[in-house]
């Protein structure tokens, strides 16, 4: 019962830390226009697709927040962010083995991280949703009904 | 109380933005950089965009920006066009090296 009240407070927590971070790249990225795009056209990997890319990403992010705002979309919403955070750790790991430029394509604070802390970063994200995602699935949800009314109590 | 909240973390994450993010751009004037790859101006070669060699640096100022300055001046030139950076064009610092 003690677990299970703290995996959902994690659960809680997680979605607020992801709703406060997709916000905040989100707007960094489009208050930053210019920069973001210069980020990811000196990026070798993403060059030819950062015309799209620059609004996409952004865009994505949002979308995640009015997902993770929603109750009914809450799951999906974590999913999504697990799906994005992968992406993004996936990029970072490959720029970091493979790339000898790196030039930095993040938003606001998070690029004064450096490329390691970067993965640090991420990862730490990537395990709290998978943690709340499997809570999420392995957790059944009772809501007490009245015998005689049948309705929630 | 609880179905505020998630518009109060939206709220303080865009206060946030406010507060971090360069809404303008730093223009560090009378300094610029000139890009000559291969002996020639504008080449397209890509793999020598990190050799300092190919850089000349016409200015006053210093940059904002750590790391060895050409690679301010990659980060920070904005796009030529065709995906290169310009330094005929003002740039701005940015950080991560």
């Amino acid at each position: 019962m003690k677990q299970s009240k703290i995996l959902l407070q994690i659960n809680t927590v997680t979605r607020y830390l992801l709703i406060f971070l997709f916000t905040y790249t989100g707007l960094s990225k489009l208050i930053d226009h210019d920069n973001f795009l210069t980020s990811l056209l000196l990026s070798p990997l993403i060059r030819n697709q950062a015309l799209i890319l620059v609004w996409l990403v952004p865009v994505v992010e949002l979308l995640i927040v009015a997902l993770l705002l929603s109750d009914k979309y809450r799951q999906t919403g974590l999913a999504c962010s697990l799906i994005l955070m992968t992406v993004f750790t996936v990029y970072v790991a490959y720029m970091i083995l493979f790339i000898k430029h790196l030039p930095c394509s993040c938003g606001g604070v998070i690029k004064e991280l450096s490329w390691s802390n970067h993965i640090l970063f991420n990862s730490f994200f990537i395990l709290l949703i998978t943690i709340s995602l499997l809570f999420a699935t392995n957790h059944q949800f009772f809501i007490a009904i009245n015998r005689t009314s049948r309705k929630p109590v | 109380m609880k179905k505020y909240l998630g518009i109060f973390v939206v709220m303080l994450a865009v206060t946030a933005s406010a507060f971090t993010v360069s809404h303008k751009k730093t223009t560090l004037i009378g300094n610029s950089y000139t890009y000559n790859l291969s002996g020639l101006p504008g080449q397209d070669d890509i793999t020598k965009i990190n050799d300092p060699a190919n850089y000349t640096f016409a200015g006053t100022g210093s940059l904002s920006c750590s790391g060895t300055a050409h690679r301010c001046g990659v980060e920070n030139a904005t796009d030529d066009g065709f995906g290169h950076p310009n330094f005929n064009k003002s740039y701005t610092p940015r950080m991560k090296n």
